[in-house]
């Protein structure tokens, strides 16, 4: 077989060369694509971390202002011209599913860590639902973030009872 | 002695470390990356809890103290409670413990009227659970 033939004593054959070439091929990239999706997650681990901090920084800061601040508003009643409009009323986690759409009561001025744009959004819906007898407003703050055009979000809810 | 031999012995140390290299790499970007899920899922779970803990102290400070009949008893039970946020819908657990609490008074004072009723809340998702203690005063029984 003339494949298996080698050229010189000392050198490969031509299959040896070629099977060389295939792993050669094959390993490589295979090696850097894995080693690219491992930052990747790195990345979106970092970035998911930091989300998950401007969130709870930012449900922390609206616990601690007064039941009427106008942070605590709900813009769909209270009309406010200055304040991104909540078009679709009081429900307030409708608009998880599409939270890259503007159709938040209030948003913070964007924050960029580690080169990744953080966008930080909250939703105000007061409720009656609730059993108790006081007063509740439920805030709903999502922070999202585009990495390699996909979008990634955190969101936490939790309650506001009148003083 | 000849060097035959060599070339394959280098590529298998070449691929074992590659391979080592590839695992650790894995394992520490999966551990990283469940690490950061569950930090997210813990926060969640703390402030749905926290809400489910707002709302029973809510009632407990609205609850009149005159309604104990029975001192040992507590007005609010425990209590599973789906508590809806809109489009989903979470279950919370509250335990309430409620104890009657006499205090100690020094003659002549007129504290003699009143007693302390206190309330240790508790409310839990998943693992994560929140505990706050309440006290009102109110007529002694």
């Amino acid at each position: 077989m003339k494949l298996f033939k080698k050229i010189d004593k000392k050198a490969f054959s031509l299959v040896e060369l070629l099977i060389a070439v295939a792993i050669l091929s094959l390993a490589i990239p295979s090696f850097f694509t894995f080693l690219n999706s491992q930052i990747y997650k790195t990345k979106l681990n970092t970035d998911m971390t930091n989300a998950l901090f401007l969130t709870e920084k930012t449900l922390e800061s609206l616990l601690h202002k007064s039941y009427n601040n106008s942070d605590l508003s709900d813009t769909y009643t209270s009309n406010n011209s200055d304040l991104n409009p909540d078009i679709d009323k009081n429900s307030i986690l409708n608009d998880e599913g599409n939270y890259m759409s503007s159709n938040f009561d209030h948003f913070n001025s964007p924050v960029t860590l580690n080169n990744t744009k953080f966008y930080i959004l909250w939703n105000i819906a007061e409720d009656s639902t609730i059993k108790s007898t006081n007063k509740f407003k439920k805030i709903g703050v999502i922070v999202y973030w585009i990495w390699h055009g996909q979008g990634h979000k955190v969101f936490i809810m939790t309650l506001k009872r009148e003083e | 002695m000849n060097n035959r031999g060599m070339a394959i012995v280098t590529v298998l140390m070449l691929i074992s470390v590659l391979l080592i290299l590839i695992i650790s790499l894995s394992t520490n970007s999966i551990t990283n990356f469940s690490i950061s899920k569950n930090s997210k899922d813990n926060s969640i779970d703390f402030y749905r809890s926290e809400s489910g803990n707002k709302i029973e102290i809510s009632d407990i400070i609205t609850i009149s103290v005159s309604n104990i009949t029975n001192p040992s008893e507590p007005p609010i039970k425990d209590t599973n409670v789906d508590f809806s946020d809109g489009t989903s819908s979470f279950a919370y657990h509250s335990t309430i413990k409620f104890e009657f609490y006499k205090p100690t008074i020094k003659p002549g004072t007129s504290m003699n009227m009143f007693s302390n009723y206190y309330y240790t809340v508790r409310t839990g998702i998943n693992n994560t659970e929140i505990k706050t203690l309440v006290y009102k005063l109110g007529p002694k029984m």
